[in-house]
């Protein structure tokens, strides 16, 4: 019983910290990374 | 006058329904015994997951399927075209594939694979952490996707756990290491994750107080992402495509000139990439079990997941069980007879249900919560 308890309680604090971390945008600096990966290889280069 | 004659009208009647209770007693405990299998829940998704779908080929497709598209870019090279952006039969579901960059998920995906579609949440914890901005994202990932799910998503949508499990399907016999080896073995990881997280606070601190120029010189490549620089996985999904890319690697041409020019970052990486690979066909997920700092952090919190797996006391003979197969079979060495009755609450579990599969007496099910 406790240990649904401290689940539900980890829930409840996973879920406002990723509304908290969308809100300050924090998954734009993931898109900056692959966004720059993407941009240097948009396509393979020629392998010969 | 004999007892039988002395009894009076009233008592012969209790009498009679006593033995008609008796008699129906008995119809309903013969009912109830014959059709107790087709009764319980789990009998029947015993039934739909391992006869009809069987566990192991049902996880082994939905890892492939996560494995291609977590690498989409890949995909799109080799065809030359995307087929979820152009065919109309998939147009609905093309969304999903550029979905998996904007939120990190808890499985291996390093940041700087060039055909990736997302990022593993511990690669963005590091990230977000060390650009000197508190990680609530992808702590919060860490959080609720194990609470309620557990470690599933190592065991069935990991992709780099899918590459040992497909080096696990060689006819090589797996061992199972002693359990004093597999329990010193275990703290590896631990002890990775803490000097990742150690790395990250720090160097965080510094980008935080606008000092951290010298810092960042000083580690060089380690100063993005601690363990990503080091990992097999980063080595795997990062540095031998990128290598391929730049015409490093080809399967056509050996460039021996060009290799010989690798420093010897990249030919430490390559031989611990090889060393869990070759590890991988003997032992069942080495990666997972000892070294994986992402299934440590995840570990630390699946202990309370709502998910999870029981054994029922019914079925289940504890430690007189003659085949003990579920332990034997679990890529993780849970020791699934030594957990108690009713629920199994372990850090190490992922959940892909192997033990399910082989329990010979149907004595392991599926919990929520």
């Amino acid at each position: 019983m406790n240990r649904r308890i401290i689940a539900i309680a980890l829930v409840c604090i996973g879920l406002s910290a990723i509304a908290f971390g969308l809100a300050l945008g924090q998954h734009e600096i993931i898109q900056y990374w692959l966004q720059r990966i993407s941009d240097a290889y948009v396509f393979p280069p020629p392998l010969s | 006058m004999t007892s039988q004659e002395s009894e009076t009208p009233r008592e012969k009647t209790k009498q009679s329904r006593r033995t008609v209770g008796q008699f129906l007693q008995k119809i309903k405990l013969s009912i109830l015994e014959r059709t107790r299998p087709y009764r319980r829940i789990h009998y029947w998704t015993k039934k739909a997951f391992d006869e009809l779908l069987a566990i192991r080929i049902t996880r082994f497709f939905i890892q492939l399927i996560m494995f291609l598209l977590l690498n989409w870019v890949a995909i799109t090279w080799i065809l030359g075209y995307d087929p979820l952006l152009s065919s109309p039969l998939l147009l609905g579901i093309g969304w999903l594939v550029p979905t998996f960059g904007y939120i990190p998920l808890p499985y291996v995906m390093p940041h700087g694979n060039p055909a990736g579609t997302g990022v593993g949440f511990l690669d963005a914890l590091t990230l977000i952490g060390a650009s000197g901005v508190f990680p609530y994202l992808a702590l919060g990932i860490a959080l609720l996707v194990p609470a309620i799910l557990g470690r599933s998503f190592c065991g069935w949508i990991c992709p780099f756990g899918f590459v040992q499990d497909v080096c696990s399907l060689t006819p090589i016999r797996t061992r199972t290491p002693s359990r004093q080896t597999n329990d010193n073995l275990s703290s590896i990881k631990y002890v990775i994750l803490g000097i990742t997280l150690l790395f990250t606070v720090w160097l965080g601190f510094w980008t935080f107080l606008g000092i951290d120029e010298a810092f960042r010189t000083t580690l060089g490549p380690f100063a993005t992402a601690f363990w990503s620089v080091l990992s097999p996985e980063g080595t795997f999904f990062v540095l031998i495509p990128l290598l391929a890319l730049q015409g490093h690697i080809s399967p056509y041409i050996t460039r021996w000139g060009l290799m010989l020019s690798w420093g010897p970052l990249i030919w430490f990486r390559l031989i611990f990439l090889v060393i869990i690979l070759l590890l991988a066909l003997f032992v069942r997920r080495p990666y997972c079990r000892w070294i994986c700092p992402t299934g440590a952090l995840l570990g630390l919190f699946s202990r309370f997941s709502l998910l999870g797996i029981s054994r029922r006391p019914a079925e289940c003979p504890g430690g007189s069980c003659e085949s003990q197969r579920c332990q034997k079979e679990c890529p993780m060495a849970v020791k699934v007879m030594e957990a108690p009755w009713g629920r199994l609450y372990n850090g190490d579990c992922i959940l892909c249900l192997d033990c399910r599969a082989k329990c010979p007496r149907n004595a392991i099910e599926v919990v929520f919560p």
